[in-house]
């Protein structure tokens, strides 16, 4: 028992032994390094830095007349951008009252915080040549902050009609810029842009009833629209009756674009087709012209 | 065109060409020039400047063929080198008829080859001798008569033939912005060396003679920099004085040039010709076109000694790039300081402040910053439009690259543009943990100190002057009659007034003391950034080169021992290697995913680093400061 415990004992001292050995002899390759100092890496490139190939490399950095090159310039997009651009409505009557929107939706590399300001040049409509565009949610701004800067203003009473651009420019608080331009109709005369009879073939009884129907449009609002009348003096009528935009006797809808008349043939109107001339009137003194073609029968 | 201009020699004189009123080595070419009667000394703005004053092809370049006949014609050309010297060639071939001769008329012929060459001064300036030198240029021409023949008129033979060579020097300053100053000195070489002589196979010979030209340039009509400014308009002013050691002492001519739009020339000059002792003079007129790169000048003008109407009709061309002969790298590498590239072209549109040329920093963007000299000009910077403000001022702010930045600044007006370029080197910042122990003692040890002692001075101060106001109001009290009872007061309040001055001083000295020690202590932390800097110099070179990367905001652990594998991916990086992902893993500790895998099996298959012999890396691995240098060395090659 007790050479047993001997033997177990030894093989216990024996295997510590072993361990021991191993774990003097193991790390002897780490022992080396223990004795030396490790490599830093301010050393290390200091190290590269004094081969000669590097000090050519280095030279070259230095180097005023090397490598000032194409790839050397940083092409990177520094300016704002314009996303969109619109002025509304794209046809504006020079009244000096309907409202004309400037709407410029603008980004930055550095974020919209970045955005210095957005400035309009309107010398083209009358006004001055250099108007700031908001992005506070008011004066016509739907929402402050969302990057879309907003003008409200007017065309001057006294611009020519035509088609005139509207310079805009944004820049960024580091000094960049952006220039971008939109473009709008000055216009004074509303337009007929269709016209209709129904029936368009009516008979000259004096009983059968025929609707009379024109479609106008007019630079800014509908509302301005002063007068629509049609010469119904080919079908025995005045010679400028006025057309209704009242929701009723015949039209369909009240304030829409459409203006509406019913009438009839007297038996006296001789059978054939008719072209009545119809005419529209703004309240800034612009007209169209236009005819409702109608069929008379006996 | 104009080759030799032959002006009369009044004297008594003996030679070939002297003797028929010819001068010889005289130069003058150019329609431009001789539009403005030759008054070009002090202008000298193209080629030609080789035939009038060899300053001016410093900044000039291009070429100008002239033409009068089949038998007289010019060509001049300037080359830049790109180092502030441009090289100057020219050729003159010249044929004057019905010249008196014994035994009839007769007709002198002359080929003549000019070398020269113009230079900058303004590395005398980058050398620290004055500022004044970056604007004076220096020339020198060199002028060998090839062949010159005399005949008579309708005869073949050749009655005497001759050759000989010579050499003028100049300068031009650049006095004023819209003023330059032009001197030169011809037929300099003398004739102890054989040269200053045209010899003759029939033995004789002609003296060239040596004198002196004083030019003077005015644009006193042009953009701001000129006295009077005109939109598109610009009016040069000219003179030159010719003194000469011989009759007549001095001769005088005077020239306009009026450009309108850059396009259009209109010019006219006075000129004083000696004739035989005497004086005459002649007028000349000219104009130019000028479309792109390319020109055309014309004048008319009366030609010595024939003294008949001479017509000249000059072709002119500026390369944008001159590109005959490329650089060669090595030579850019050789160029000295101060002689750089020349860059910057027709700066007339902008006026740009800020950077200057060759700018170092560690900065991460830097300002663009100028006026607009034509009020609507565009201004981009590397393409990127610039906005210009109410005064007509720009100022950007251009993000930089790490390493070099070219930034090229384009103005653009009326369909002109030019182009003016910044060189600038960033750096990159490498923050250390030294950096910002040396930060956080300025800020926790010198601005604390900073502000008590401001703090402690302005409390001081009041209590300075209060002593100080005191004691003079004493001073005043004791000049007056006083009653015992006020005086005694008198004598109390000088003895409280006396122990606050100690106070007060003694707090003052301890203010300048902690001062001093302060002063000691920021020298010192001075001294400790000097020394970080220099230990760090040779990672931010590397850094700078792409060898290492440093990330933004974050500490380079300089002193912390560097891995293997961060060694290898140094030294890949270091030859400029540009390596991808293996496939499979190089190493058994080593996988292919690893972002060192590349750069670990190209150092060692390189033989830079290398491996153990159980077939590891050890990427992680820590190297010595024996192994390091045993790796280096194998990556240097030595």
């Amino acid at each position: 028992m007790t050479r047993k415990i001997d033997k177990i004992i030894f093989s216990f001292l024996l295997a510590a032994l072993i361990a021991a050995v191993l774990a003097s002899v193991a790390p002897a390759a780490e022992e080396k390094k223990q004795g030396e100092k490790y490599l830093t890496r301010a050393e290390a490139a200091r190290m590269i830095s004094a081969t000669d190939f590097l000090k050519q490399k280095i030279g070259q950095l230095l180097s005023w007349s090397i490598g000032y090159d194409l790839s050397s310039i940083n092409r990177a997009k520094l300016v704002p951008t314009i996303t969109f651009i619109k002025a509304q409505p794209g046809k504006v009557p020079p009244d000096g009252r309907t409202v004309l929107d400037i709407l410029v939706a603008v980004d930055d590399p550095s974020g919209l915080a970045n955005i210095k300001g957005v400035r309009a040049d309107l010398s083209s409509i009358g006004q001055f040549p250099n108007m700031a565009l908001v992005d506070n949610g008011l004066y016509g701004d739907t929402k402050a902050g969302d990057g879309v800067y907003t003008l409200q203003t007017s065309v001057k009473s006294d611009v020519e009609t035509g088609n005139k651009e509207i310079a805009v420019a944004v820049a960024n608080n580091k000094g960049w810029l952006t220039l971008s331009k939109t473009s709008l109709d000055v216009e004074k005369n509303p337009q007929i842009i269709w016209t209709k009879a129904t029936p368009s073939v009516v008979k000259a009884d004096g009983k059968a009833k025929v609707l009379l129907e024109a479609a106008v449009t007019n630079p800014g609002r509908i509302e301005d629209i002063k007068s629509v009348t049609v010469d119904l003096s080919l079908i025995g009528g005045g010679s400028a009756v006025m057309m209704k935009n009242s929701g009723k006797d015949g039209d369909k809808k009240a304030g829409d674009n459409v203006f509406t008349l019913e009438t009839v043939a007297p038996p006296s109107v001789a059978a054939g087709e008719k072209r009545l001339p119809v005419k529209v009137e703004n309240i800034i003194g612009g007209e169209g012209a236009g005819e409702i073609i109608l069929t008379v029968q006996k | 065109m104009l080759i030799l201009s032959f002006l009369l020699f009044g004297s008594a004189s003996f030679g070939v060409l002297l003797e028929r009123g010819i001068e010889p080595f005289s130069l003058s070419g150019g329609a431009g020039p001789i539009g403005m009667g030759d008054a070009y000394v002090g202008v000298c703005d193209d080629s030609n400047s080789l035939f009038h004053n060899p300053a001016g092809l410093a900044r000039t370049k291009g070429l100008s063929v002239t033409v009068m006949d089949l038998g007289n014609f010019m060509a001049a050309q300037a080359y830049p080198t790109g180092y502030g010297v441009s090289y100057g060639l020219g050729l003159i071939r010249q044929s004057v008829s019905d010249l008196d001769f014994e035994g009839g008329k007769s007709e002198v012929s002359t080929s003549m080859i000019v070398g020269g060459v113009g230079a900058k001064l303004q590395f005398l300036s980058d050398w620290g001798w004055g500022d004044i030198w970056s604007d004076i240029d220096a020339g020198f021409t060199f002028k060998s008569l090839l062949d010159a023949s005399l005949r008579q008129t309708d005869v073949t033979e050749v009655d005497s033939s001759g050759s000989g060579f010579e050499g003028d020097w100049g300068l031009m300053w650049k006095a004023l912005p819209w003023a330059k100053i032009g001197l030169t000195e011809n037929n300099i070489l003398g004739k102890d060396n054989g040269s200053g002589l045209v010899k003759w196979s029939s033995g004789e010979s002609d003296v060239a003679r040596t004198f002196t030209t004083i030019g003077l340039g005015l644009k006193v009509v042009g953009d701001r920099k000129s006295p009077i400014y005109m939109e598109d308009n610009e009016l040069v002013l000219s003179t030159d004085i010719s003194l000469r050691g011989d009759k007549p002492a001095s001769l005088f001519s005077v020239g306009a040039e009026w450009t309108y739009n850059s396009t259009y020339i209109l010019r006219a000059g006075l000129k004083q010709n000696p004739n035989l002792g005497d004086i005459v003079t002649t007028t000349s007129f000219g104009g130019g076109l000028r479309y792109g790169n390319w020109g055309a000048d014309a004048a008319y003008t009366t030609a010595y000694p024939t003294k008949g109407a001479a017509f000249y009709l000059s072709f002119l061309y500026w390369p944008r790039e001159w590109f005959f002969v490329k650089k060669p790298a090595a030579l850019e590498e050789k160029a000295p300081a101060g002689l750089v590239a020349e860059n910057e072209e027709n700066p007339d549109i902008i006026k740009l402040n800020e950077p200057s040329d060759e700018v170092y920093t560690d900065d991460s963007a830097v300002d663009i910053k100028g006026q607009v000299l034509k009020p609507g000009a565009k201004v981009y910077v590397n393409g990127n439009l610039a906005a210009v403000d109410d005064n007509n001022e720009f100022s950007v702010s251009m993000p930089l690259l790490i390493g070099k930045n070219l930034i090229e600044i384009t103005s653009e007006y009326r369909g002109k543009k030019t182009l003016v370029e910044r060189k600038v080197l960033r750096r990159a910042a490498v923050v250390t943990p030294e950096d910002l122990a040396i930060a956080q003692k300025e800020n926790t040890l010198i601005k604390p100190k900073e502000e008590s002692i401001a703090k402690t001075e302005g409390e001081l101060k009041p209590k300075e002057i209060k002593v100080e106001v005191a004691e003079k109001n004493i001073a005043e009290l004791e000049k007056t009659p006083l009653s015992p009872i006020e005086k005694k007061a008198l004598e109390a309040e000088k003895k409280k007034i006396k122990a606050q001055k100690e106070a007060v001083l003694a707090e003052r000295a301890n203010v300048e003391k902690e001062k001093q020690k302060l002063a000691e202590e920021k020298k010192k932390l001075e001294e400790e950034k000097k020394r970080v800097k220099a230990e760090k110099a040779s990672v931010e070179d590397l850094a700078t080169l792409g060898v290492i990367d440093i990330s933004p905001n974050k500490v380079f652990e300089s002193e912390g021992a560097i891995t293997r594998a961060e060694l290898a991916s140094w030294l890949i990086k270091a030859k400029g290697i540009v390596v991808t992902a293996p496939r499979t893993n190089p190493f058994t500790d080593v996988p292919a995913s690893s972002p060192y895998a590349g750069a670990i099996k190209a150092a060692a298959d390189l033989g830079y680093m290398k491996p153990y012999p159980d077939g590891s890396f050890r990427p992680n691995a820590l190297i010595t400061e024996k192994e390091g240098a045993e790796i280096i060395q194998r990556f240097s090659g030595k």
